[in-house]
């Protein structure tokens, strides 16, 4: 058992300092707070999406943010001595050619859903807009069944 | 116009009936747009006969299957596009796809008739004093039956047909007073929450509970969330183990219509309690106690009077069932409390005590005590180690648990028969208005084309059904073989001639396959201490070889861990590791020593970027990236997320990848962009431009965190790959497809009560509406029934049809190269996992970056 009871590592809400969560929660309760504050202007780090801060403060986070090495690792890898001489590559030749054919769109299943009599609910709105949401699927279930 | 009849049967063809009214509903001007536009970005590559095919299928009526792949007919000589069932005027896109011979499947999915058009009010009950048990909860609540009417209570939400008028001055609606058994006045309060409509999510919660109160009826137990037989038990007497048949059921709202998923589960329940364990410590031991405790520690237990289960953390031999212990009322001792409350028992008042700690879910939640489990009413669950390695008891528990197709439809059958059979269920189903289709959900699927294997010297192979090419390696050559000049081996002295002769074994098998191989450099090494291997693999590597094969003398964990983390960090080569188990067996004939000796060639070969065996690819500059996930078995909180990706496979088979450890629910958003930036920089550097379109695969994403993958991981992923792009001078962006694969449903399909054949998709009916998915079965197997993997594409502007990306992925799982035949998921999902369960269990860092064009993990 690795934490005593007494211990509390929570973390502070960088949106509103009331809010106390624990690291493992930070990144979902951060999606959710967003929405709350659609008026406070927070950048997220680069190199760790739970880093926010204003505009002008980044360019000093990011100087000194703890997660950087694992990208700088990336600037400078190892590197091998160089490898011998590859075999030759090669094209495979295929009976049909689909970029020829001209781009489709992709499937949108909200469509459907709209037309049909679906049972759904809507994931990740606010309290208020659940409600408003059922009560619209509501109506338009019972004006369907009319016929 | 004239549509064609529907085929086969009727039952659950999805959107057969609608369909016709859709298909006529002003769509022309959208026919005439898109062809058009087909037929200018066509125009370009001067192939008259597609031009006019297509100006002939816009004037012609629709007998024909209008999709893109149709208008080249003569070229699609291997596509059979059998019945013509429906048609889609272009311009209307569905997650239907058209290729493939067309086949009926029956699935584990039953229809829910009647779809329920009740208005039922929801309220929320409390108990004053509070009643834990559930049982007792809905007992008390029985008793007021005819006051509620149809109702069902699951011990706090009560969801009833009647309204209850609110009443003046008072949150309740109605308050009840009950006697409890031991005489005292319990009173009930209910409060009211709501209402369900037909059209609110909540009311398949209202089934499920509808749907198990109908399964009690059955006389089935409940035991951890599914319903199990402990009549139709199987023991395994000589392992002391019974196993329960039982069910895993869910209702869910369909592609078109509300199915009841029923899948067959089994339940392992050991006969043993702990004071079973207990008896038999005294009995053996003289030392009963730390024989006790070894046997109990880090156990999970499932006490039966409340379904719930404890990791046992400590032994207590100081206390017995009569100590006293701390509630709210006063002391009490064990005996009188499980007496009073379950009114259970306890025999042997001498027996010590088991200590769970609570978890940490429990300390926030305000229980920081540890808990006292009497060992008589605790049963031991799970399997020891010993209990798996033991491959008679896995053998025994195998031929229960693993059945074939035909037995599986018909336990589904029963389990059908016996819901409408049983008084009991009848009822409670008839009282709500639910009925039951009695006959399995079937379903039109389609068979995908069987897919060409290209091997060396333009030699191809055609699958077939049983999707395996190994034995095509004895007359033909690799695809791409890199020739071994330059190699060691390393093995223990004693084992020297073994060695060289399965080295010469694999010599040969390679000139077979026109791959030379060269004589290796031996380093013997005197005994098999994990220094002395770790001494020779520097000396050997100094000497610069191409790849390093060493001999372990048995299969050891330890030793596994040691020299692959010497090749995969310290010094990084490729490398291969063999058993003298494998490569020097006795009384073995020479021939099975061939194939494994081509099977380990196969393997070098592809640690050394060749390829094995390549597929008929028809996109250029196509990425196909997969990203898996594996946990520390060392260390719970760590997980290491690993990504491989391909290069252009049309024109190269190398591959990137890179591993990433990250700490127990940290966001992975900024890990995979990162990655993906060093995958799209060495398919510039191999290629010299960004990949056209990439194909992503994520596996390791349950249904409960779909949502957050979907906003947080593809939004930021999509974000940085349109900055690189556009950044690169391409506009529009970049144009991916993104796919969640997961392994872990409960579909199951079957063609003609047998396991349907390798390629078989299934995307309407039992897919789910809001989703764009698909199911497809992609590997052939001996014994008992194929599960299939669902693929469920969240984000794609790639372009191209859903067909084309049930074929894309289907092509996909023929690539693995450790095993000739195809496997379950995306070869790059594969790989992925291969590499995440490398790092995780043996080398626990992460791995040397110049490894990472190769697949040296294989």
């Amino acid at each position: 058992m690795s934490a005593l009871p007494n211990v509390e590592e929570y973390v502070i809400c960088p949106y509103d300092s009331a809010h106390r969560i624990l690291p493992v929660r930070l990144t979902y309760h951060l999606t959710r707070c967003a929405k709350n504050f659609p008026s406070a202007k927070l950048v997220r780090c680069p190199y760790n999406s739970t880093h926010l801060h204003s505009v002008a403060n980044m360019q000093n986070h990011i100087i000194e943010c703890p997660n950087r090495s694992a990208a700088e690792r990336f600037n400078l890898p190892d590197v091998l001595p160089p490898v011998e001489p590859r075999a030759r590559e090669f094209l495979i030749e295929s009976a049909e050619d689909w970029d020829a054919e001209p781009p489709v769109q992709t499937y949108n299943p909200a469509a459907h859903c709209e037309k049909e009599l679906i049972i759904r609910n809507l994931q990740g709105a606010p309290p208020a807009a659940r409600r408003a949401f059922r009560e619209s699927e509501r109506r338009r279930f019972r004006e369907k069944n009319q016929f | 116009m004239n549509l064609p009849p529907n085929p086969g049967t009727a039952r659950g063809r999805g959107r057969g009936s609608k369909r016709n009214e859709e298909a006529n509903r002003g769509l022309a001007p959208q026919l005439g747009q898109s062809q058009l536009a087909g037929i200018e970005a066509s125009g370009g590559s001067g192939d008259a006969q597609l031009v006019h095919a297509m100006q002939k299928a816009k004037l012609s009526d629709v007998q024909v299957q209008v999709s893109e792949g149709d208008p080249r007919g003569s070229v699609r000589g291997r596509r059979l596009i059998t019945d013509v069932v429906h048609s889609r005027p272009q311009g209307m896109t569905t997650k239907n796809g058209v290729s493939g011979h067309r086949i009926t499947v029956q699935t584990n999915y039953f229809k829910v008739l009647k779809r329920p058009n009740w208005t039922i009010y929801q309220y929320r009950v409390d108990f004053t004093p509070d009643v834990d048990n559930t049982r007792l909860r809905r007992a008390f609540m029985h008793e007021h039956r005819s006051l509620l009417g149809g109702y069902i209570f699951d011990g706090t939400i009560l969801f009833c047909t009647n309204q209850f008028k609110p009443v003046q001055n008072s949150p309740y609606v109605l308050e009840l007073v009950t006697k409890s058994r031991a005489g005292e006045n319990i009173e009930i309060k209910i409060k009211a929450v709501g209402s369900v409509d037909t059209a609110d999510a909540q009311q398949f919660q209202v089934l499920n509970l509808i749907l198990r109160r109908a399964m009690e009826g059955l006389n089935l137990q409940l035991v951890s969330r599914n319903f199990f037989d402990p009549q139709a038990k199987i023991n395994l007497e000589n392992f002391r183990m019974q196993i329960w048949p039982g069910y895993q059921t869910s209702i869910r709202q369909h592609e078109n219509d509300i199915l009841l998923c029923a899948e067959i589960a089994h339940k392992v329940m050991r006969t043993d309690t702990l004071y079973n364990i207990l008896s038999e410590a005294i009995r053996d031991n003289d030392d009963y106690q730390t024989a006790f405790k070894r046997a109990v520690m880090g156990m999970v237990i499932l006490t039966d009077y409340n379904n719930k289960t404890y990791r046992v953390d400590d032994v207590d031999f100081q206390s017995t069932p009569l100590s006293k212990f701390n509630t709210k009322e006063g002391d009490i001792s064990y005996v009188d409390y499980y007496k009073k409350r379950y009114n259970i028992t306890i025999r042997d008042f001498k027996q010590p005590l088991v200590l769970s700690r609570p978890t940490e879910k429990n300390i926030r939640g305000g229980n920081d005590q540890p808990l006292m489990i009497i060992p008589e009413l605790a049963r031991a669950t799970g399997m020891t180690d010993a209990m798996r390695a033991d491959f008679r008891l896995m053998k025994a528990m195998g031929e229960h648990t693993r059945l074939a197709p035909d037995r599986r439809i018909e336990r589904l059958r029963m389990f059908n028969r016996r819901l409408k059979s049983s008084k009991e269920s009848t009822e409670t189903m008839k009282s709500w208005n639910i009925e039951l289709d009695s006959a399995l959900v079937e379903i039109p699927a389609r068979v995908l084309p069987s897919e060409k294997i290209l091997f060396g010297n333009n030699k191809k192979f055609i699958c077939d059904v049983r999707a395996d090419w190994t034995s095509e390696f004895r007359s033909s050559s690799m695809w791409k073989h890199v020739d071994i000049n330059r190699w060691c081996v390393i093995t223990p002295g004693r084992n020297l001639r073994e060695t060289q002769e399965f080295v010469q074994m694999c010599i040969r098998a390679a000139s077979t396959m026109r791959m030379n191989i060269a004589k290796p450099i031996y380093d013997e090494i005197r005994d098999d201490r994990n220094g002395t291997y770790s001494q020779a693999i520097d000396n050997a590597v100094a000497k610069d070889p191409q790849i390093v094969m060493v001999v372990m003398r048995s299969q050891n964990e330890e030793k596994y861990s040691c020299i692959k983390k010497r090749t995969c960090v310290d010094r990084p080569v490729p490398s291969q590791v063999v058993t003298l188990r494998v490569i020097a067996p006795r009384q073995e004939k020479s021939a099975g020593l061939m194939s494994i000796a081509t099977k380990v060639v196969i393997q070098m070969n592809a640690k050394l970027m060749g390829a094995p065996w390549m597929i008929d690819l028809p996109l250029r500059g196509l990425m196909t990236v997969g990203f898996d996930v594996c946990h520390s078995s060392k260390d719970k909180n760590k997980s290491y997320g690993a990504l491989v990706a391909t290069m252009d496979q049309r024109e190269s088979s190398r591959y990137f990848s890179t591993v990433t450890e990250h700490m127990k629910g940290q966001e992975l958003s900024e890990h995979m962009s990162l990655n993906m930036t060093c995958a799209l920089k060495t398919y510039r550097e191999h290629h010299g431009s960004l990949p056209e379109r990439i194909l992503f695969f994520r596996d390791g994403v349950g249904d409960g965190q779909l949502y957050q993958v979907v906003n947080t991981e593809v939004k930021f992923l999509k974000g940085k790959l349109d900055e690189i792009y556009k950044s690169a001078g391409k506009t529009e962006g970049c144009r991916m497809a993104y796919i969640i694969v997961s392994k872990r449903i409960n579909s199951r399909y079957f063609a003609n009560s047998r396991n349907p054949v390798p390629g078989t998709v299934v995307d309407d009916v039992i897919t789910l509406p809001e989703r764009y998915d698909f199911f497809l079965v992609s590997q052939a197997v001996r014994q008992g029934t194929v599960s299939p993997t669902s693929y469920n594409v969240i984000c794609d502007n790639m372009g191209l049809s859903a067909d084309k990306l049930q074929i894309l992925s289907y092509k996909m799982t023929h690539m693995y190269y450790n095993f000739s035949g195809t496997v379950r998921v995306p070869a790059v999902c594969q790989y992925a996992h291969k590499l995440a369960f490398l790092v995780a269990e043996s080398i626990n860092r992460q791995p040397s970056a110049g490894l990472e064009n190769q697949l040296y993990f294989l």
